[in-house]
């Protein structure tokens, strides 16, 4: 019997860890032996060699570019702009629909279209705001993300969306991204914009993704009830927070119906109870606010070691039994 | 964090007779839970431990904030680190880390009787983080544990050398002893202490490639500790340079060892690598820092050597040593010799014998 390279890494963690012997690795050697074969070694010489290569090259034409950046004229910094994004789409025409290769080169065209932008901004001053470049950043790249269904692709343009609405809806100068995180409106709209995108993809994730992963799900869960938790915290001491903590309890009761019953989604029940932790703590901090002695804090610590312990042991367990089915 | 066995790897070690059926149980019921869960763990871990600290500590140190009180809170925390450690929970291992940071942080503070001298720093305090770190590495405790006190004591052994031609050989002090450790990662393995050279070979594979990419008299790190301690903290280049030119090519020789009619061929693609990018030394520690980890079928740290290399990149690129045709040069060329390598590589390896 042999076993492939990728078990090596956990052979070795068990003799480091005391579980095998030296003779009981010796002779596992037999089996897999402790270092990669003249094969592995091309193999992955082969690949590394090329996209190291290829990307020092590319970081050397982009140290040239930049040596002459203020002698270059707008239409030439444009026009390298241009022909980047060009290529980048180009490769994806080349290459077989969905295979690596393509869902890389629309990756590139997607992050070569926020550059784009950022550079006709630098260009000519439009006066934009920061949360319009990362709006027309999201709105020029979907198409990208459609034809790719690449969950890197869609990762990338969800994050940009969300960062587009956290900047839109900041009111601080300071605070840039965070500074939506202190009203209510804008708890719920974060929320509500990584729902949509979180019901979009549960419904019809075969359409949108070429391969059933489930990062985008888990990024819009997170999306969801990281900022009715924050919301639920602050509501114990704001009256304006309140809804937010009627909005983060059916949010969770709905989660834990549907990831434990319907899709069963480990790290999504892991966002819901941990965010429910944080959330209980506050409460526990608010009831025990007026007796801050060295029994309430410690009261409170406990709460957070029991909770979080007993989370753990049943997170672990339901991980267990997904990878036992 | 230690890989989990596979249930193919356990049956092929049953198969085989070199684990027996309450063994393979006892590792699969012992396997590790999925990082995200521990990292989540871990945060709330650390919540509850400052909020235990700050219940004990800040009463105590606001009665008495004298060198005798943070020393004996100190013990305290660090026999209380030691008693965590022995039960060896994802959420106890946390605390105990917290607290073992903590009771460190305040042995070390009760030898300075001033704050000022914590910010300016004193041989005496490196001296005490020194032998600190030093006896709670020794401890058996986590990986992550062990990974952070062996990190104080070289930072430590860092500051006491100085800046200079002393800090770049130390650098490459580093660089040798990660190498070596991860290209010896099999010998090691089954030894009673195999935890403790795991965490040297992750404490100064970090030092080392933290050195390359920051430690450059021209990074903008090394400026910050002028500013912050009117003293020179980066080394002289030249020296590193060359040495970081043999570690490569050293590594290159040893690890083609055995490699046949590619042997000759390998040297010389390493060799011609190691010329060409000889004034980016930080690309050298991390290219040699790949194969070692490759070579010790470390992914993690096969990975972070790649990611140290595009960082390096960042940093090379704002450097003030040379200008930016040059460096261009000297990037662009390096690829150029990778990729002329793997053709080279791969026309011989199909070529009949």
């Amino acid at each position: 019997m042999s076993l492939p390279d990728a078990d090596r890494e956990s052979l070795l963690a068990l003799a480091e860890s005391g579980a095998l012997s030296r003779a009981q690795l010796d002779a596992a050697a037999r089996l897999l032996p402790l270092a990669p074969s003249g094969e592995s070694w091309l193999r992955a010489a082969d690949r590394t060699l090329a996209v190291a290569g290829a990307l020092l090259l590319a970081a050397g034409l982009i140290f040239f570019f930049a040596y002459n950046w203020d002698t270059l004229h707008r239409f030439a910094k444009l026009g390298l702009a241009g022909t980047a994004l060009f290529a980048c789409v180009a490769v994806a025409f080349v290459t077989a629909p969905f295979g690596t290769a393509w869902r890389a080169a629309l990756l590139a065209a997607s992050i070569a279209t926020g550059a784009l932008l950022a550079l006709i901004g630098q260009i000519y001053q439009t006066g934009a705001d920061v949360w319009e470049l990362f709006a027309a950043w999201a709105a020029l790249m979907m198409p990208f993300a459609l034809l790719a269904r690449s969950s890197a692709c869609w990762v990338l343009w969800l994050t940009i969306a969300n960062a587009a609405l956290l900047r839109g809806l900041s009111q601080s100068a300071w605070l840039h991204f965070f500074g939506a995180l202190d009203r209510p409106g804008a708890l719920f709209a974060i929320a509500a914009l990584n729902a949509l995108v979180l019901i979009a993809f549960e419904v019809a994730g075969a359409a949108l993704l070429a391969h059933p992963h489930r990062h985008v799900m888990r990024l819009a869960g997170v999306g969801v009830l990281a900022p009715l938790a924050i919301g639920a915290c602050l509501g114990w001491w704001e009256r304006d927070f309140v809804p937010l903590i009627l909005a983060f309890l059916a949010t969770a009761a709905l989660s834990l119906r549907c990831y434990l019953g319907v899709r069963r989604d480990v790290p999504l029940l892991a966002a819901t109870a941990f965010s429910g932790i944080a959330v209980a703590s506050a409460a526990l901090t608010r009831l025990l606010e007026h007796g801050s002695d060295f029994l309430s804090i410690n009261l409170i610590a406990g709460f957070v070691i029991a909770s979080t312990a007993f989370a753990g042991v049943w997170l672990k367990r339901l991980y267990q039994e997904g990878k036992a089915a | 964090m230690s890989a989990i066995p596979s249930a193919r790897l356990l049956d092929a070690l049953q198969a085989e007779g070199i684990l027996d059926d309450a063994a393979c149980e006892a590792i699969a019921g012992d396997a590790p839970m999925p990082w995200w869960l521990a990292v989540v763990q871990g945060f709330a871990a650390w919540v509850a431990s400052l909020i235990i600290l700050s219940s004990f500590f800040g009463p105590l140190l606001m009665a008495g904030n004298g060198p005798v009180t943070r020393a004996v809170g100190g013990v305290v925390l660090l026999a209380a680190a030691f008693l965590l450690f022995r039960r060896r929970r994802t959420f106890t291992d946390q605390m105990a880390l917290a607290f073992s940071f903590a009771g460190q942080a305040l042995l070390v503070s009760s030898v300075a009787d001033r704050f000022l001298y914590m910010v300016q720093g004193t041989d005496t305090l490196a001296r005490t983080a020194l032998v600190v770190a030093a006896a709670m590495a020794a401890i058996p405790s986590t990986t992550l544990h062990r990974t952070a006190c062996v990190l104080t004591v070289l930072a430590s052994i860092g500051y006491l050398i100085g800046p200079g031609d002393g800090l770049a050989v130390f650098g490459l002090a580093l660089a040798v002893v990660a190498l070596a450790l991860w290209l010896s990662r099999a010998r090691w393995a089954p030894h009673p202490q195999a935890p403790l050279f795991k965490a040297a070979g992750h404490a100064t594979t970090l030092a080392a490639l933290c050195v390359a990419v920051y430690g450059s008299d021209t990074s903008g790190t090394p400026l910050l500790g002028e500013l912050l301690r009117d003293r020179h903290l980066s080394f002289v280049l030249p020296i590193y340079r060359v040495g970081a030119a043999a570690l490569f090519t050293g590594t290159v020789f040893w690890l083609s060892r055995d490699a046949g009619r590619l042997r000759v061929p390998l040297a010389v693609a390493g060799l011609l690598f190691a010329v060409v990018a000889h004034p980016a030394p930080g690309l050298l520690v991390s290219a040699a820092v790949l194969l070692a980890a490759f070579h010790a079928s470390h992914r993690g740290w096969t990975v972070m050597a790649l990611a140290f290399a595009a960082l390096y990149l960042g940093e090379y690129h704002y450097s003030l040593h040379s200008t930016l045709l040059i460096k261009s040069a000297v990037i662009a060329a390096s690829g150029v010799v990778l990729l002329a390598a793997r053709a080279a590589l791969l026309a011989l390896s199909r070529s009949p014998r």
